[in-house]
C-alpha cells in the first residue's frame, strides 16, 4: 500500500452519464431518460461525500455506476488513477469490488434469511481470501465487533430476523467492510431505520471515516443526517450536480434555487409548516425558473465561492 | 359540576366535542400485548400525532379502531367508543357501515394498497359503489374531482398504479379515503417511503383538505419532528403504553418523558451548533418478556432501582389535565 496524501481522491468519476431507454415515456415524448448527466466526483480517504436530492434526481443511479453495476453510457471512472471503466474481466472485477463496496437502503432485502449472520460476514472473506482459512471465525468476530454488535460469537449464530432493523444495516455495514475496502458507497443506509436508531449508524459511519480512513459516499435525502456525518455535499437535480461544496457552506448558505428548495422540505419542529414559503411542484418550477434552469439551456458548474460550486447559465469560457 | 365548567372553560374553543375514545383499550397477539390498556381522545377536527419505534403497538392502535387486525391479532379488553357507541364487539355488517365512511385508513405502502392490475379509475368506481347506490358515470366524475383534489390531472384515472410515482400513488390513497367523507382519518406512515420533498407537498395538501373538510386525523409515524410540526396533540407510545401526552408545541418546549427527550435527541440539526450526538441507547423491549417495572428503564438514563425497576408509573396529569406523563422522575424543565 502505498502512502496516499489525503487530498488525493480514491475513487473518481468523471464526466459520468448514463441514459436509459425508456420506450414511450410516462409524459409520451422522449425515448431515453439521461438519468446522470456529465457528474463529476471525488471520493477522498477518511471523508464522507454526501450526495443528495429527491428520488429520481439519478443519485442512486450514480452509486450503481460507481460499484460496476451499471455500465455509464458515457464518462470514466477511476480507482486510484487507474481508469477501471466497463471492467468485464471477472478477475479486475473482483478485485474492483473488493475495493470498492456498496450498502443498500434495505436492511430486510440484503441479507439472506436462511444464513447466518456468522455467514454472511464468512462469505466475503472466503471469496475475496482476505484471511486464511483458519482464521475466518476470528475475522468474522472482529467485524463484528467494529459496528457494535456484541457479543459477537452470539451475533453470528443468529439468523436474520432474530435481528432489529438497525442490527441487519450493522451486519450489511460488517460485510461490506470485511474485504477492507477503501471506497463504501452507502445509498440511503438509514431511511428505512426508525429515527431512534438512525444516530447509531450515522454515528459508525463517522467512526469508520476516522479509524478506518474509508472513503464514504453517503447517499440520502435528508439534509440533517447529511450534516451530520458529511465533509462534503453534492446536491444532485435531474441527473446532474447543481451545487457542490463543504457541508456547512452548502448548507448553510445555498446558492443553488433547488438546494433551498431541499432545505425548506425539511421537517423543523421549531417552525410550524410553513405554508407561505413552501409552494410545492409549482413553486419549485417558478423557483428554478427564476433562477434560469431550463434543461436546453448550456449550464456549468461555477466556483462562486473558494470550494463551493453553483450550476449557473453558461458555458465554461 | 362547577369543577366540569371550570375546567370547560380552560378548553380553547377549537376544541370540539370528543369524536374517538380508546378506554383501556388491550390487544394481544397470542401471550404477547401489543397495546396494554391505552386509554386516547380524539376531538372533532383535532389533528393527534402517535409516536413511537417500530413494535411500539401504534399501527395495531390503527388497526383495531377499524377492527382490521389480522390472526392472531384480537381484542383482549376495553373499548372503542366512537361518537358515543362502542365498536367493539359490533357485528361486522354494522362495523362495515362505519368502515371507510366515517372512519377511514390510509396504509404506510400506497403500492400495496392499490390494486396493481386495475385502473385507478375502476378502483375508485368500486369503492364508490360498494358504500353508495350510484350510477358508474357519477363515481367516475366524483372520482376526477377527487384526484384533481389531491393535485393529480383527471387524465391520470385511466392509469395503472405502477405508471405513478410513489408519491401520486400515496395522494391516490388519500383521495380515496377522502371520499365519502370520513370524520376521522387514520393515517399509519403515510409519507414514511417517500423523499422530503414529496413528504412536505403530501401533508401541505392534507393540511389544506382538513382546514377545509374538518375532518379528525390520527397521524402515525416514529418521525417526531414530522408530528410536532403537523399535529394539534402528541401522544408518545412506548411498548405498548401511552407514555406521555400534551399538545405539540407543550411537548416540544418541555418534554417531561427521558423517553420523549431522547426520540427528540435523536434528530441532528439543520442549524446551529453540531455536536455528537447517542439518541437513544439500547433497542426497544421484547414484549414476549418485558422488562419489570416502567418499561423504559433499562434505557432509561435517569432510571433508579426503586421505584423504577419494580413498578409502572401510571399516567397522570404533570401540571395540567393537558400534559400527561407515565414517569416516576419526570424532567425538570430548564
Amino acid at each position: 500500500m502505498s502512502a496516499v496524501s489525503i487530498s488525493r481522491p480514491v475513487l473518481e468519476a468523471r464526466s459520468l452519464s448514463r441514459s436509459f431507454s425508456i420506450g414511450t415515456s410516462f409524459w409520451g415524448a422522449r425515448k431515453a431518460l439521461r438519468a446522470v448527466d456529465d457528474v463529476n466526483l471525488s471520493l477522498r480517504r477518511g471523508t464522507v461525500t454526501a450526495l443528495v436530492g429527491e428520488s429520481g434526481s439519478g443519485k442512486s443511479t450514480v452509486a450503481r455506476l460507481l460499484g460496476q453495476l451499471y455500465e455509464p453510457t458515457e464518462g470514466r471512472i477511476l480507482l486510484e488513477d487507474e481508469d477501471m471503466t466497463g471492467i468485464r474481466n471477472r478477475r479486475l472485477l473482483l478485485e474492483y469490488r473488493s475495493q470498492v463496496q456498496l450498502i443498500f437502503q434495505d436492511p430486510f432485502a440484503s441479507l439472506n434469511p436462511v444464513k447466518s449472520v456468522g455467514h454472511h460476514l464468512a462469505r466475503p472473506l472466503r471469496i475475496h481470501r482476505v484471511v486464511p482459512n483458519d482464521q475466518v471465525d476470528a475475522r468474522v468476530q472482529q467485524l463484528l465487533e467494529t459496528v457494535g454488535l456484541v457479543p459477537a460469537a452470539a451475533v453470528a449464530r443468529k439468523y436474520p430476523h432474530e435481528l432489529s432493523g438497525g442490527q441487519r444495516q450493522r451486519v450489511a455495514i460488517a460485510r461490506a467492510l470485511a474485504v477492507q475496502p477503501k471506497v463504501v458507497l452507502a445509498d440511503e443506509p438509514i431511511s428505512m431505520l426508525d429515527v431512534s436508531i438512525r444516530l447509531g449508524i450515522l454515528n459508525l459511519v463517522r467512526e469508520l471515516k476516522e479509524r478506518e480512513q474509508i472513503a464514504f459516499l453517503y447517499i440520502t435525502h435528508d439534509l440533517a443526517s447529511a450534516r451530520y456525518v458529511a465533509d462534503e455535499v453534492h446536491v444532485m437535480y435531474r441527473g446532474r450536480i447543481v451545487e457542490h461544496g463543504p457541508t456547512e457552506a452548502v448548507l448553510q448558505s445555498p446558492l443553488h434555487a433547488y438546494t433551498k428548495l431541499l432545505l425548506t422540505a425539511v421537517p423543523q419542529p421549531d417552525s410550524g409548516l410553513n405554508t407561505t414559503f413552501w409552494q410545492g411542484r409549482t413553486g419549485e418550477t417558478a423557483a428554478l425558473a427564476a433562477h434560469g434552469w431550463d434543461p436546453d439551456v448550456p449550464t456549468s458548474l461555477v466556483e462562486e465561492r473558494p470550494g463551493h460550486y453553483v450550476r449557473r447559465e453558461g458555458t465554461p469560457g | 359540576m362547577t369543577a366540569l365548567v371550570e375546567e370547560s372553560k380552560l378548553v380553547p374553543a377549537s376544541d370540539r366535542e370528543t369524536l374517538l375514545e380508546l378506554r383501556g383499550l388491550s390487544v394481544a397477539y397470542g401471550d404477547v400485548r401489543a397495546v396494554d390498556g391505552v386509554d386516547l381522545a380524539i376531538s372533532a377536527g383535532e389533528i393527534l400525532g402517535l409516536a413511537g419505534e417500530s413494535g411500539c403497538g401504534k399501527s395495531t392502535i390503527a388497526n383495531t379502531i377499524l377492527q382490521v387486525l389480522r390472526p392472531p391479532g384480537r381484542i383482549a379488553g376495553g373499548e372503542i367508543v366512537f361518537k358515543g357507541r362502542n365498536l367493539v364487539g359490533l357485528p361486522p355488517s354494522e362495523l362495515r357501515q362505519i368502515r371507510w365512511r366515517h372512519i377511514a385508513m390510509v396504509f404506510q405502502s400506497a403500492m400495496s394498497s392499490l390494486n396493481p392490475v386495475t385502473r385507478i379509475e375502476d378502483q375508485f368506481v368500486d369503492m364508490f359503489r360498494a358504500h353508495q347506490k350510484i350510477s358508474k358515470r357519477f363515481a367516475t366524475m366524483k372520482s376526477a374531482e377527487l384526484l384533481e383534489v389531491v393535485g393529480i390531472d383527471r387524465d391520470r384515472l385511466r392509469a395503472y398504479p405502477h405508471e405513478l410515482s410513489g408519491g401520486m400513488r400515496q395522494r391516490v390513497v388519500i383521495a380515496m379515503a377522502m371520499a365519502l367523507g370520513p370524520e376521522l382519518l387514520l393515517l399509519d406512515e403515510p409519507t414514511t417511503a417517500l423523499d422530503v420533498i414529496v413528504q412536505r407537498e403530501i401533508l401541505q395538501q392534507l393540511e389544506e383538505l382538513q382546514r377545509e373538510m374538518g375532518f379528525a386525523v390520527l397521524f402515525i409515524t416514529h418521525d417526531l419532528s414530522l408530528l410536532v410540526e403537523f399535529s394539534d396533540r402528541i401522544a408518545i407510545m412506548y411498548s405498548g403504553d401511552i407514555v406521555e401526552e400534551a399538545d405539540a408545541d407543550e411537548l416540544f418546549a418541555r418534554p417531561a418523558h427521558p423517553y420523549t427527550a431522547g426520540l427528540m435527541a435523536s434528530f441532528p440539526p439543520l442549524t446551529g451548533e453540531l455536536t455528537t450526538m447517542t439518541g437513544i441507547p439500547g433497542n426497544p423491549p421484547d414484549l414476549h418478556d418485558p422488562p419489570t417495572g416502567c418499561r423504559f428503564h433499562p434505557r432509561c438514563p435517569a432510571a433508579r432501582r426503586q421505584p423504577c425497576h419494580l413498578e409502572m408509573p401510571a399516567l397522570r396529569a404533570l401540571d395540567s389535565p393537558k400534559h400527561q406523563i407515565a414517569c416516576h422522575f419526570p424532567l425538570e424543565t430548564p
